[in-house]
């Protein structure tokens, strides 16, 4: 295929991506049976945490480094969120621009003594760093408009963050979610799309290769450390937004090694696969407890599904979505271009 | 399904059937120990009694409970759902059985504000009884406020359970329990240094001590330690020093059962008893946790929040009994979170059957006799349990005290009520609004 | 302060993560395979030591049992994964363990519920004193086992990896795979070997840290960070050094509780130790090259 072919079937990935998104925005919460209460309030999640899965996915499948502590930076965005809310009072959407770099600062800070180690110094640095995240968030809790620092009013008469203006119910909570859940993805994709994404795969295929083509490879891994981070900031806001406290048992460094095991279940390499990991994360393992599977048999679930993904198809499901759509446009004989 | 997930999946039967096997004659705890109740027919006619199975239109009920992630709170819903199928058995309510739901939340609160959303979204459900989650009550309490939905709580552990307008335990709290120790020494008169451990847990184990401190400055009691340590702690080493030489006559622990048992583990490895008389919340009193500690610790003490389940006779006592016996799973445990979950359901029947005309019962009209609930006498409780339009709700607030003897927990105690500095509006609107009297 | 007591958990914390480290690193130095299941095989062994104990099997048969139970759930897992494991790069091998400890966990926390319970070696009840007047510790029989093994299996290690002929083979393999093979390593039979070998020491690991510590599942799989941070000192490669720093990470973690006004980081210090050593080492070289054995 010549790079401008590959070029437009990106572009027509992303036009059928969005699409089938601003579909899925317009559609699920008129939709009986999932489009309110506990269905909905799930999807919201779900499509929250994709954001949180992208960045897990973006620095595994294009840089090939494991962060397995992106939970916990969904707790500093979600801590951040909070504490300027209480603080300045701003708008909400200014809030979570403020949340998305000081998570990008944090998850920057915290990685950046691993960064020019193999990966596996990275993965084991990231989960410890994802069990010290917990034992903070444990010993500070989230602010609830209490006074100090730490913005926490232990005497129970805490309040609660309202949602942004154009989120306030849940149908409308929901569309919110999902329209800034599919700006953050294409602002992404534009990303890989461009120099720093090409960067980022030389990196992959090899440091000397990278730096020998004139790559500053820490700079750039610093940029994607900032950027994923940034994502899971965001991803932090709306999850505090979504229910306006948070508790710090929602963060534990077990959560984060789940998610991480989802995004490769779901396809590290895309990021459809974020969105199919998202769901995988926190719709999924409520879908099998609704049909009475026990929810500590999903966890045996979703890691045997890590191992059988590792192993036999390192593109996950996503991967295996797009290996079939290939399949089919070919037989309807729709291809655009011979190759 | 390819060859490694065949083989993993044979892999993961193979480990279970061998860790299944080792289960398979683990102690019985269907048989309560050394119950000495009597039990007869009647226990068995709940609500109506009348022995017609109901077979009007089911009336939606739901719980949200954390049954897995590393806790499980489930025997309270269970409980309640082993009563309202006996309660269908024997006429419903008033014709119409009850269609009981329950959720897990998984230990997470998130998910327990996207349970609480949804069933507050779907308006059949007209209340949630025995719920049991060690999280998230504020999450939840906030979807219940705007959907007028009330709960009946079986088991509510942190701070926010106990503050909110729409759900009311049936529990007194890990709190409540706490003081409850304390005041037990204070009475015996070795509470002259009183030492206290707990869990750094934001809105559970600081609001634990800081309820300790205020009791002991208001008494004068010296508090010789007020710890509080990491949930994961290892080293259990540094607590138990502390302890020894904070010359403490008294201490309790207000620490999950596991927790406690591993400090005891590593007290005993020591040799660090003491002269110290040692206790724990109602967390530890749990039969396993008896049984596990070992000879070392007979006489350790606990408080328990409802009646004991090994006591005489008792009205409620034997009906919980013979409900677990007959409609509970035979490996669903019989703890005191057990009784809360019947005791919860038990309330809600007696309530519900008040509403005479079966056809009216929706969300608006149950939500208005729940929230009128007072005086709700049982044996298994202290002092009359109550509803009431709350911005908190803490009925429960006299307690017992146990302690092991031979492996198995003992009287130690009956009903004292606790004194918490936190309560006393509490205390003052029950007798304003004649909350303890039962009403018409 | 009397630190005698602290000294002494610490080191023998510090010697079940120098065993456990050790029993990660000859894995990882046949296979290629950095397992973090590690602390949750021996977590399931020391929930069903207690299970068999319970169910009236005296103590050292059920720890016979779970240390055989530790070596098989391992061998399994590397018998059945580790043609597929070998294919991939180091990074998705260890991502793979990931999963299966998950998959662990999820599993104990099904089979048990959430009640007290207490994994109590009668060899714990068998203590001495050592030390006088205001500085004296207990130290108890289980204590010194832990010690004593884990000098034992470094050393044994070390010896065995030298002189057998399985030794002989690792040793071949962890240098260069390719190589082994077409030179007549049964490279299937060695990596088994170091799976069951593996295993084991996690289940005696799990054993013995459920009966100083906690026994409780999720609190036993974590322990493999920890036990990471060993080994992340003992740079991947040395069997000495992973000692070392497992007894230095118990101890200063012990020392670091002793001292209430920092006694709450203690939970940080393997983080700490390890990041420090991360960095140190980073400063020597300036490019890495990754072989990746796709």
């Amino acid at each position: 295929m010549s790079p401008q072919s590959v070029a437009s079937n990106r572009t027509r990935g992303l036009i059928t991506g969005v699409a089938l998104a601003v579909l899925a925005v317009v559609l699920v919460p008129s939709l009986p049976g999932i489009g309110a209460g506990l269905g909905l309030r799930t999807l919201t999640v779900a499509v929250i945490y994709s954001l949180a899965a992208a960045s897990a996915g973006v620095l595994y499948g294009r840089l090939g480094l494991v962060s397995i502590m992106q939970v916990g930076l969904v707790a500093v965005g979600g801590w951040t969120t909070l504490r300027l809310h209480y603080a300045t009072g701003l708008p909400f959407e200014v809030v979570l621009l403020l949340a998305a770099l000081v998570t990008a600062v944090v998850g920057t800070v915290v990685s950046l003594p691993a960064l020019r180690l193999s990966g596996l110094s990275l993965a084991i640095t990231t989960l410890m760093i994802a069990g010290a995240l917990e034992v903070i968030v444990r010993y500070t809790g989230f602010p609830n408009g209490g006074p100090g620092f730490v913005g926490r009013d232990a005497t129970g008469s805490g309040s609660t963050m309202p949602r942004p203006s154009l989120g306030q119910d849940d149908q409308t909570y929901f569309r919110y979610v999902a329209v800034v859940v599919i700006v953050v993805l294409v602002l992404l994709w534009w990303l890989l799309a461009s120099r720093p994404g090409r960067a980022w795969a030389a990196i992959r295929q090899g440091d000397a290769g990278a730096m020998a083509s004139g790559i500053n490879t820490t700079a750039y891994r610093v940029l994607a450390l900032a950027v994923t981070s940034a994502v899971t900031g965001v991803a932090g806001a709306l999850l505090a937004a979504n229910s306006g406290v948070l508790d710090p048992v929602s963060f534990k460094a077990q959560q984060s090694v789940l998610l991480f095991a989802t995004v490769l279940i779901a396809g590290a390499f895309s990021l459809a696969g974020a969105v199919i990991g998202g769901l995988f994360f926190y719709w999924v393992p409520q879908l099998l407890n609704t049909w009475g599977v026990d929810g500590n048999l999903v966890f045996v679930i979703l890691g045997l599904g890590t191992v059988q993904a590792i192993t036999t198809a390192p593109h996950g499901i996503a991967g295996q979505l797009e290996n079939l759509s290939s399949a089919l446009r070919s037989r309807t004989g729709r291809r655009v271009e011979e190759s | 399904m390819n060859r490694i997930g065949k083989a993993s999946s044979a892999l993961m039967a193979g480990v279970a059937v061998l860790a299944l096997a080792g289960c398979g004659s683990a102690a019985d705890s269907d048989a309560i120990p050394g119950a000495s109740g009597t039990q007869s027919a009647a226990d068995l006619k709940c609500g109506l009694g009348n022995g017609n199975k109901a077979t009007g239109a089911p009336i939606k009920v739901a719980a949200i409970a954390t049954e897995s992630g590393g806790v499980d709170f489930s025997s309270s819903p269970k409980s309640a759902k082993a009563y309202f199928d006996c309660v269908n058995d024997n006429g419903g309510i008033n014709g119409r059985p009850i269609q009981y739901a329950i959720g897990d939340d998984a230990l997470d609160p998130t998910k327990t504000a996207q349970l609480a959303a949804g069933y507050a979204a779907d308006t059949s459900v007209v209340a949630m009884v025995g719920d049991a989650t060690f999280v998230g009550c504020q999450q939840a309490n906030s979807e219940y406020k705007k959907a007028n939905l009330y709960s009946i709580t079986g088991v509510g552990v942190p701070q926010a359970c106990f503050q909110s307008s729409n759900i009311a335990p049936v529990n007194a709290g890990p709190r409540t329990s706490a003081l409850a120790t304390l005041q037990y020494f204070e009475r015996k008169g070795e509470a002259s240094k009183f030492f206290a451990a707990g869990l750094k847990t934001v809105g559970n184990g600081d609001w634990v001590s800081a309820g300790i401190n205020a009791y002991a400055a208001e008494k004068g009691i010296e508090l010789v330690g007020n710890v509080l340590s990491d949930p994961a702690e290892s080293n259990w080493l540094p607590l138990i020093s502390q302890i020894a030489s904070s010359k403490a006559t008294s201490l309790v622990i207000a620490d999950p059962a596991p927790i406690a048992a591993s400090i005891l583990q590593a007290a005993e490895q020591q040799d660090a008893k003491g002269e110290i008389r040692w206790a724990c919340t109602a967390s530890c009193y749990d039969a396993q946790f008896g049984q596990q500690i070992g000879s070392y610790w007979n006489g350790f003490i606990a408080n328990s929040e409802l009646q004991l389940v090994n006591a005489a006779d008792g009205k409620d006592l034997n009906q919980w009994r013979a409900v677990m016996a007959k409609y509970a799973a035979k490996g669903a445990p019989r703890d005191t979170f057990s009784q809360a979950g019947y005791l919860a359901g038990k309330i809600f029947v007696d309530t519900l059957l008040k509403i005479s005309d079966p056809s009216t019962i929706n969300r608006e009209t149950v939500s208005k006799a729940l929230v009128g609930i007072t005086g709700y006498a049982s044996d298994l409780l202290c002092a009359p349990w109550y509803y009431g339009e709350a911005d908190e709700h803490h009925a429960n607030h006299a307690t017992r005290m146990a302690q092991v003897k031979d492996g198995k927990w003992v009287s130690l105690e009956d009903c004292q009520d606790v004194d918490d500095p936190e309560t006393d509006n509490i205390k003052a609107a029950e007798q304003s609004q004649g909350l303890l009297k039962p009403s018409a | 302060m009397n630190l005698l007591p602290f000294v002494v958990a610490g080191l023998v914390i510090g010697s079940v993560y120098a065993l456990s480290g050790v029993g990660v690193l000859v894995l990882y130095r046949t296979t290629g395979v950095l397992n973090f299941a590690h602390g949750a095989i021996g977590g399931l062994a020391a929930m069903l030591a207690w299970q068999f104990i319970e169910n009236g099997l005296p103590a050292s048969a059920a720890i016979a049992l779970c240390v055989t139970i530790g070596a098989a759930v391992s061998l399994v897992f590397g018998v059945v994964a580790g043609p597929y494991l070998g294919r991939i790069d180091e990074l998705r091998k260890a991502v793979a363990t990931l999963g299966f400890s998950l998959a662990l966990l999820g599993l104990m926390l099904y089979l048990w519920n959430d009640k007290a319970r207490r994994l109590l070696l009668p060899t714990s009840l068998t203590g001495f004193s050592v030390g006088n007047g205001e500085a004296h510790a207990r130290v108890n029989l289980t204590q010194l086992i832990c010690l004593t093994l884990a000098i034992v299996v470094v050393t044994g290690a070390a010896l065995a990896l030298r002189y057998t002929a399985i030794g002989t083979a690792m040793r071949a393999l962890a240098s260069d795979r390719e190589l082994a093979a077409v030179l007549g390593t049964s490279v299937r039979l060695v990596e088994n070997a170091a799976w069951a070998v593996s295993g084991a020491i996690a289940g005696i690991s799990g054993v013995l840290v459920a009966d100083q510590t906690r026994l409780e599942p999720a609190f036993l799989t974590f322990l493999v960070i920890p036990e990471l941070a060993a080994v992340v000192v003992g740079r991947f490669r040395s069997l000495g050094m992973t000692m070392v720093a497992g007894l230095v990470i118990g101890l200063v973690q012990s020392l670091v509780s002793s001292q209430p006004s920092i006694t709450a980081f203690s939970t940080a210090v393997p983080f700490v130790i390890a990041t420090v050593v991360i960095l140190a080492g980073t400063r020597r070289r300036t490019v890495t090259i990754g072989v990746v054995r796709a």
